[in-house]
């Protein structure tokens, strides 16, 4: 018999999310295409800052678990995503290993789009629901 | 101080759960001098770190190479407190758990705080704030 091994696309990715339900339907498309591994979920964007810091603090040796793509929320309570990013960006990114940053809203403002453009070219705008056509093309 | 020395540190990762940043910043500066462990993991709320180690979870094959040994938690905190987060985090099922010490580090002095924590789980260390070098080698 023979056993079909999947392959991922990636390691390791987060999903930044208040709402848990949309967090548990994006896990589970990422996990039904293959997408990644090992998916970390935070339901804050503090939560998520901690996290990263208490990533960045381990020995090299385990830098194979930091998550290689982030998805991020817009509407967040306290920390919303813009500030998350920017956190991120000015403090994070570089000892993480540069990993891609991908924005999953349900906002379809232009403005929002311009914003994140205006914080880095390589942000990736995605509108929700996460499909896996968009995965694909990640 | 001579950077040859190498001092030998109690544990590995230890984590602070503590709603208050500068409390969480001076535990942290007590362990890094008194040489108690080599990593600091911290949280800023219950929820924050329960997401954190169900997380750090994930990383399965290396899970218990970084997993906190101890924890040291807070009890007057808003949302999840301290004795929720204990119960959560006892009702977790992986060997990381129970290999992990659990210290209630707080500036609450009621004994019926004690006496629930002991209630809780028998193993479960009391301690007063401010942490001190003297109450670290103790643990």
């Amino acid at each position: 018999m023979k056993h079909k091994v999947p392959k991922y696309k990636f390691q390791n990715i987060m999903l930044i999310d208040d709402n848990d339900l949309d967090n548990f339907i994006n896990e589970k498309t990422i996990e039904a295409n293959y997408f990644a591994k090992k998916v970390y979920i935070c339901s804050s964007g503090l939560s998520a800052v901690e996290f990263l810091n208490n990533m960045m603090i381990m020995d090299e040796q385990f830098s194979f678990s930091f998550p290689e793509v982030i998805f991020v929320d817009l509407n967040m309570p306290l920390m919303d995503g813009f500030k998350f990013i920017e956190y991120f960006v000015k403090n994070q990114q570089k000892k993480l290993n540069k990993p891609k940053i991908v924005i999953l809203t349900s906002s379809v403002f232009p403005e929002d789009v311009k914003k994140a453009k205006d914080i880095s070219n390589e942000i990736i705008f995605l509108n929700k629901p996460l499909t896996k056509l968009m995965l694909d093309k990640l | 101080m001579d950077k040859n020395s190498k001092e030998k540190y109690k544990y590995k990762h230890v984590m602070l759960v503590d709603d208050n940043e500068l409390d969480n910043y001076i535990n942290k500066k007590t362990l890094e001098l008194a040489f108690f462990c080599k990593n600091v993991y911290m949280s800023t709320s219950s929820k924050n770190a329960l997401e954190f180690l169900h997380n750090l979870e994930l990383t399965s094959e290396v899970s218990s190479a970084i997993y906190p040994q101890l924890i040291f938690i807070d009890l007057n905190m808003p949302v999840i407190d301290g004795f929720k987060f204990l119960e959560q985090f006892l009702k977790l099922k992986n060997d990381n758990v129970k290999k992990c010490k659990l210290i209630i580090l707080t500036s609450s002095v009621y004994p019926d705080d004690r006496k629930k924590a002991n209630s809780l789980h028998n193993n479960i260390t009391f301690l007063n704030k401010p942490l001190t070098i003297q109450m670290l080698k103790n643990i």
